[in-house]
């Protein structure tokens, strides 16, 4: 853990779903300044939910039922609903998940991003068009251009834009590049990667893709069943997984140079309410055995910056990584 | 430009059939209903050989389309034939006279209807299941079950109430409707709702007190039906004119407000569901502007279009409202017309009805497009 210095600290976030049941459970994260660390696993593992909670943006019937945030050692939960307002956009921004569906479709892009300037800066309207222009030129996107008529690149880009306008101090990116072309891939990636270096903003990248996880990220945390199951540096991580579950995920992902079977991970995520006791990824995993069934995991210190929620031993869990060959 | 006045310019051709279409079908039913050999044999005492010289010397023998087309020849070059009834006028003079007073009306009422629903169906959408939201819930549905006659009878009735004991009803409903509405949610509420439950208290406690001495002096402040023939009070814009106003216009209101404020309401609520909101609120934006900006923009479309698609509904409206209210307009003068078998002027108060419809139908679709860019006009890519 990195410690109290965090720009960006979460502890113990919980959000409940309609029926009570953890979609996210108890969640602990820190963003460093100047560093990209990537929300890892599969979908409806709660990593856009532990996103929207940053920013106090649970949707409902969803609801956040504990945990506190801090931004730069404010704590968010205690601000008037005002200042909690002002958070969003200039302290902890959002890139969200669908570009397609997350613009105004009756309002010029341009109209959209001004709008977003002047709710966090004194400006005037001619202002702040101009600025809104200049922001979306510098992405390639033409300001009196409706959302409809923008390719997903340019949509995705024009919403990296608009978070970006107001400058914030955390990005909370969602899946950014999952509906686009792998061309535009990394020309989106490298937008918050230059702001990242250059302003020192701290980036959640919430993905499944650990392609753009290795290319960006410095530190990486795995979700399942709405726990962080391993968390560490990102070439340490994806390099020696530690926990059974990340080394599932890395036998997914297509990997430059080593053109090997895939081989999926047996079984569903289980069902947010009815999780197994203990491990919740006993029943999906090779190598369980009954301590796993009896207790449940927690996290745990794992060598340098390293924690992981698996019983495996170290020697253990780099047997698993070189597979049952 | 030039494509929407191409469009406008189709969209217009299209309607010179429907209007003949209209135009024949109306003929028949009317000159069915006002076939007037038919009336004729019907009076007592009247003898066969009269009605048949009768027939003789009018022509009254000649099939319809006879009829219809010296009507429609004369129509289309501006002759709408002869008022049966008024003296022997022009049906369209006759019609004409009658036209401000309705446009007056539908438009103030159109007017009054779209801010309420939309004003409504915001309030009702952004707090779903309120006590507010029920209440508008429930009062909506009472003017939708409501037929736009009883209403206007039900209102004319609190009027003369209300001219029997004077001012204190005022104060005294809206003390009732804020101390029932305190009342409802006082458990869970803070300070503001303690305080409107007390206001509305100290209005009825008021009402009461001033019971006598506001009421019974007979003044009439809402007046229950013409008392006036339009235009000749000159200042349009006088209290007496607004007192004659103020029902007529709340009775064609009432459905509309109904329908549409449910309409509105659930469109915004989709809409507030929506993932574009839900950014316009990651980014920061007051929720002010998250509700009015984005969600109800968007959500205002499909209400314009609604409005639009009722005004002829909205006219039957007019039709029993100016009947109850005796208003001198269209509407009252073509139900007129329809009892004194007026064929003429029931014949141009249906074509205007339903040029008014057409142009509204095309404003719908204008204004559809103008408020979403992505739909394109008359289908094609935009
Ligand atoms: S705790 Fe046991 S079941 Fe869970 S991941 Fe580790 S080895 Fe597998």
């Amino acid at each position: 853990m990195a410690g109290v210095s965090a720009l960006l600290s979460a502890r113990g976030l919980r959000v409940a779903g309609p029926g009570g049941a953890a979609l996210v459970d108890g969640v602990d994260l820190d963003l460093e300044a100047g560093e990209v660390t990537a929300l890892v696993g599969e979908s409806g593992a709660g990593k856009t939910l532990t996103g929207l909670a940053l920013l106090g943006l649970v949707p409902p019937p969803a609801r956040m039922e504990a945990g506190a945030v801090t931004l730069g050692g404010v704590d968010l939960g205690a601000l008037a609903p005002r200042e909690r307002r002002r958070v969003r956009g200039a302290g902890i921004a959002l890139v969200p998940q669908d570009p397609a569906a997350a613009l105004d479709p009756v309002a010029r892009v341009g109209a959209q991003l001004a709008e977003v300037l002047r709710a966090h800066a004194p400006l005037g309207r001619r202002e702040a068009r101009i600025a809104a222009s200049a922001a979306l030129a510098e992405v390639g996107v033409d300001r009196d251009d409706h959302p409809h008529r923008l390719s997903g690149g340019q949509r995705q880009r024009a919403l990296i834009a608009m978070a970006l306008a107001p400058r914030p101090r955390v990005l909370v990116a969602d899946e950014p590049t999952a509906s686009l072309d792998p061309s535009v891939q990394v020309a989106v990636l490298d937008l918050i990667d230059a702001r990242r270096r250059e302003e020192g903003l701290a980036v959640l990248l919430i993905s499944h893709d650990l392609g753009a996880v290795a290319r960006v990220a410095g530190r990486v945390a795995v979700m399942y069943a709405g726990r962080i199951v391993e968390e560490g540096p990102a070439r340490a991580v994806l390099s020696a997984p530690r926990h059974p579950y990340t080394a599932g995920l890395l036998a997914l992902a297509p990997r430059l140079g080593a053109p090997r079977v895939r081989v999926p991970i047996p079984g569903a995520p289980p069902q947010p309410g009815r999780l197994p006791p203990g491990c919740a990824f006993a029943p999906r995993c090779p190598a369980a055995r009954e301590e796993c069934r009896a207790a449940r995991p927690e996290l745990r210190a794992a060598g340098p910056a390293r924690r992981v929620a698996c019983v495996l031993t170290d020697r253990e869990a780099a047997a698993l990584g070189r597979g049952p060959s | 430009m030039r494509a929407v006045s191409a469009y406008i310019g189709r969209r217009l051709a299209i309607a010179l059939p429907l209007l003949w279409v209209v135009s024949l079908v109306s003929y028949l039913l009317l000159y069915r209903a006002a076939d007037p050999v038919a009336r004729l044999r019907a009076i007592p005492g009247v003898r066969p050989e009269d009605v048949a010289r009768l027939v003789e010397q009018q022509g009254l023998d000649a099939p319809w389309y006879e009829g219809y087309w010296s009507w429609l020849s004369g129509f289309v070059r501006g002759d709408w034939g002869v008022s049966a009834t008024n003296g022997g006028a022009g049906a369209r003079e006759t019609i004409l006279d009658a036209l401000p007073a309705t446009i007056e009306l539908m438009g103030l009422a159109l007017l009054v209807s779209a801010v309420l629903a939309v004003a409504f169906g915001v309030v009702s959408a952004t707090r779903p299941g309120s006590g507010t939201d029920l209440t508008l819930t429930g009062v909506a549905y009472a003017g939708f079950a409501t037929p736009t006659f009883l209403a206007g009878v039900l209102l004319q009735l609190g009027a003369i109430w209300m001219r029997d004991h004077g001012w204190a009803i005022v104060p005294f409903a809206i003390g009732t409707v804020l101390l029932l509405a305190g009342l409802a949610r006082l458990r869970r509420g803070g300070a503001a709702t303690r305080a409107v439950t007390a206001a509305g208290a100290v209005l009825i406690l008021l009402a009461v007190v001033l019971w006598d001495r506001l009421g019974g002096d007979g003044t009439t402040i809402l007046y229950t039906g013409q008392r006036f023939s339009f235009g000749s009070e000159g200042d349009l814009l006088s209290l007496n004119h607004l007192q004659h106003l103020v029902l007529p216009v709340l009775t064609l209101s009432l459905v509309n407000i109904a329908v549409w404020s449910r309409f509105q309401r659930a469109v915004l609520i989709d809409e507030l569901r929506s993932e574009h909101v839900a950014a316009a609120r990651a980014h920061g934006l007051s929720e002010r502007r998250v509700v009015l900006g984005h969600a109800l923009r968007n959500a205002l479309a499909p209400v314009v279009t609604l409005v639009a698609l009722d005004l002829g509904a909205m006219f039957s409206g007019a039709v029993v409202t100016e009947t109850v209210f005796s208003w001198p307009g269209m509407g009252r003068l073509l139900r007129d017309a329809a009892v004194d078998r007026d064929i003429n002027v029931a014949m141009g108060i249906v074509m205007i009805g339903a040029v008014a419809v057409i142009v509204a139908n095309l404003i719908a679709d204008l204004a559809y497009a103008a408020l979403d860019p992505r739909v394109p006009l008359g289908g094609g890519r935009p």
